[in-house]
């Protein structure tokens, strides 16, 4: 691990609001999920653009604030997330990220795309490549993407519903967030929201777009992102929970291969504001910040009852608070991509 | 640490090309079969072993697929190195655009495919070379414009340099055909350069150089997110020795070879 690297501002534009509106949503248990006939025609979606407007309205949402956040004077690169990866040098079909004060690279790794942008952003810092980056993830659900999930009978009829034991499948959702990261050392501790304490990704290599069935991927980007730190510290995991069938049981026998069978109380958002693929990873380590922040953990919206095949502690109906220390938040995605993010109260 | 190149292998409209410290074996087209090209790959003039999902692989897993092959052969199999922890660099420009504008035309027409849905992302191909060669380490997929592939290889060299992990596959590639190529004005055309870099063994030694005085690239056939990578291959093969970098407006990458 070289030097740590903490987040200094984030941003989050959400169905549910923007920032603490956002969070205090999550909190509440509120669900932004709604039925979207004309989009999916079966499922529910957490929509934030209206009719006719696109995916470039989130980016330019989150440069402007990026402009405001950053600070002036220093080096910095920008790295953009989205699941189709427009290209920093304009890709047709997609929204060319627009001038800026920085040097922009985009990352198009699937639904861990901005959980990936976040890592990959750490260590431009830490290889002296920048003073100061800044990370944005956003994503749109259009027809051909709900469409898309449709025809792989991946999305629910009903709100997604995490963890729960008669969850059938996703609900899609639209997000557009931002952080600043710098190293630890350049800012006093007074700015910092939260240290990044370790992070790790690894691949499944066992399918392209079903997950493992063993957890077994999932579970060595969690070692490799919980190397040198004490397992015991970690309060809580906001996991990916897509509440596809086999997602969230790979999930649960990840975090129990992961933590020798005890593993910490989990949460997920997915419930609340839908998957938002190219900008969930992202979104969710900004809820993390804000748990670890808060010492309060939302609850999961959609969870009813848990599976007995595989007993986790999921958090819902209301908050619970957590005591400082480390919380965990993984993503997976198509292609067998593993993320894990290990946050520290600061 | 000092990273290596340890393999490479390159598919373009000039032909095949594999490349290790022992050996660099140049094929043609033609000797593959009269249709052959970037953008008409078979799995039997790469594998072994049939390999019957390599035909249901949109154009870009196909030429990194065959890429990858290409460069695992010419490694002995990545000998030396671990699967386990080998990890994935990719860049692109175009991306899935091509499979994008298939799978959409499904999609108009009533009847969205499943199976061109999955590869409408432009990191699936790493999932299929990780399935291949049981390649379990990070992956991560550059889109960098003109620079993609060159600013996958500057982060490959910055991972086994600085010791996040001890060997990357490097994929660059970009399938323009016939809907992309409409969409963007491009030539139809198809290409990929493999690079395997390691921290250890034989081979040419190839390190991040920012800031460094170095010798531009000029532009050679390549093109989209693999522009410069030809003329990357002449340095890298003829023994240049010292730093070159790419440049594309204000931005640039420079790698120090030897």
């Amino acid at each position: 691990m070289g030097a740590a690297i903490v987040i200094t501002a984030a941003h989050a534009l959400t169905p549910l609001g923007a920032d603490d509106t956002f969070i205090d949503a999550l909190l509440a248990g509120r669900c932004a999920l709604r039925p979207e006939p004309a989009l999916a025609a079966h499922g529910h979606i957490a929509r934030l653009l209206r009719e006719g407007e696109g995916a470039t309205k989130l980016l330019r949402a989150c440069e402007s604030w990026a402009e405001s956040a950053r600070e002036p004077g220093l080096a910095g690169i920008t790295v953009h997330s989205t699941t189709k990866g427009p290209a920093a040098g304009g890709l047709p079909g997609g929204p060319a990220v627009a001038p800026f004060a920085f040097g922009a690279r985009t990352i198009s790794n699937a639904c861990v795309s901005s959980a990936q942008a976040l890592i990959d952003g750490a260590e431009l810092l830490q290889d002296g490549r920048c003073d100061q980056c800044i990370v944005i993830g956003y994503d749109a659900i259009t027809p051909f993407v709900a469409q898309g999930f449709r025809s792989l009978e991946a999305d629910s009829a009903l709100p997604a519903r995490p963890f729960d034991r008669r969850r059938d499948g996703l609900s899609l959702g639209e997000a557009a967030c931002a952080v600043v990261l710098r190293r630890d050392s350049d800012v006093p501790p007074a700015r910092v929201l939260a240290r990044l304490a370790g992070w790790g990704a690894s691949n499944d290599a066992n399918h392209i777009s079903g997950p493992s069935r063993d957890g077994a991927g999932l579970a060595l980007a969690i070692e490799r992102a919980l190397d040198g730190l004490d397992k015991s510290r970690v309060r809580a995991v906001c996991a990916h929970g897509t509440a596809t069938r086999y997602n969230d049981a790979m999930e649960a026998r990840a975090f129990h291969a992961a933590f020798g069978g005890h593993p910490p109380p989990v949460f997920g958002i997915k419930g609340a504001v839908g998957h938002t693929l190219g900008a969930a990873g992202l979104l969710e380590v900004i809820v993390s910040a804000h748990a670890l922040g808060r010492g309060l953990v939302p609850p999961t919206v959609g969870f009813t009852e848990g599976e007995t095949e595989f007993a986790l502690d999921v958090i819902h109906g209301a908050p619970r608070e957590i005591q400082p220390g480390l919380l965990l938040s993984t993503n997976s995605g198509f292609g067998g991509m593993n993320t894990a993010i290990v946050l520290e109260t600061p | 640490m000092s990273t290596r190149l340890v393999a490479y292998a390159r598919l373009s409209a000039q032909g095949l090309l594999s490349w290790s410290p022992a050996s660099t074996i140049r094929t043609s087209w033609h000797s593959l079969a009269p249709e052959a090209g970037p953008l008409n790959l078979k799995a039997r003039w790469f594998f072994d072993q049939p390999f019957p999902k390599f035909g249901r692989m949109d154009a870009l897993s196909k030429l990194a697929m065959a890429a990858g092959q290409l460069v695992y052969r010419a490694s002995n199999g990545f000998h030396g190195l671990k699967p386990r922890e080998m990890a994935q660099v990719g860049g692109t420009m175009l991306g899935c655009l091509e499979v994008d504008a298939q799978f959409e035309a499904t999609r108009l027409a009533g009847a969205p495919s499943p199976a061109m849905f999955v590869y409408t992302l432009p990191s699936m191909f790493q999932g299929e070379l990780a399935i291949h060669y049981r390649l379990q380490g990070r992956c991560t997929l550059l889109s960098q414009g003109k620079l993609s592939g060159m600013a996958a290889l500057d982060t490959a060299l910055r991972w086994v340099g600085k010791r996040r992990v001890s060997s990357v596959l490097v994929i660059a590639a970009d399938a323009c055909g016939p809907l992309s190529s409409r969409l963007t004005g491009q030539a139809e055309h198809g290409e990929a350069y493999a690079y395997l870099i390691a921290g250890h063994g034989h081979g040419i030694r190839v390190v991040n150089a920012e800031g460094a005085e170095a010798r531009p690239l000029a532009r050679g056939d390549s093109a989209l997110g693999c522009t410069w990578l030809d003329t990357l291959e002449t340095h890298l093969l003829q023994g240049f020795t010292g730093a070159v970098k790419a440049v594309d407006g204000n931005e640039s990458v420079s790698l120090q070879i030897g």
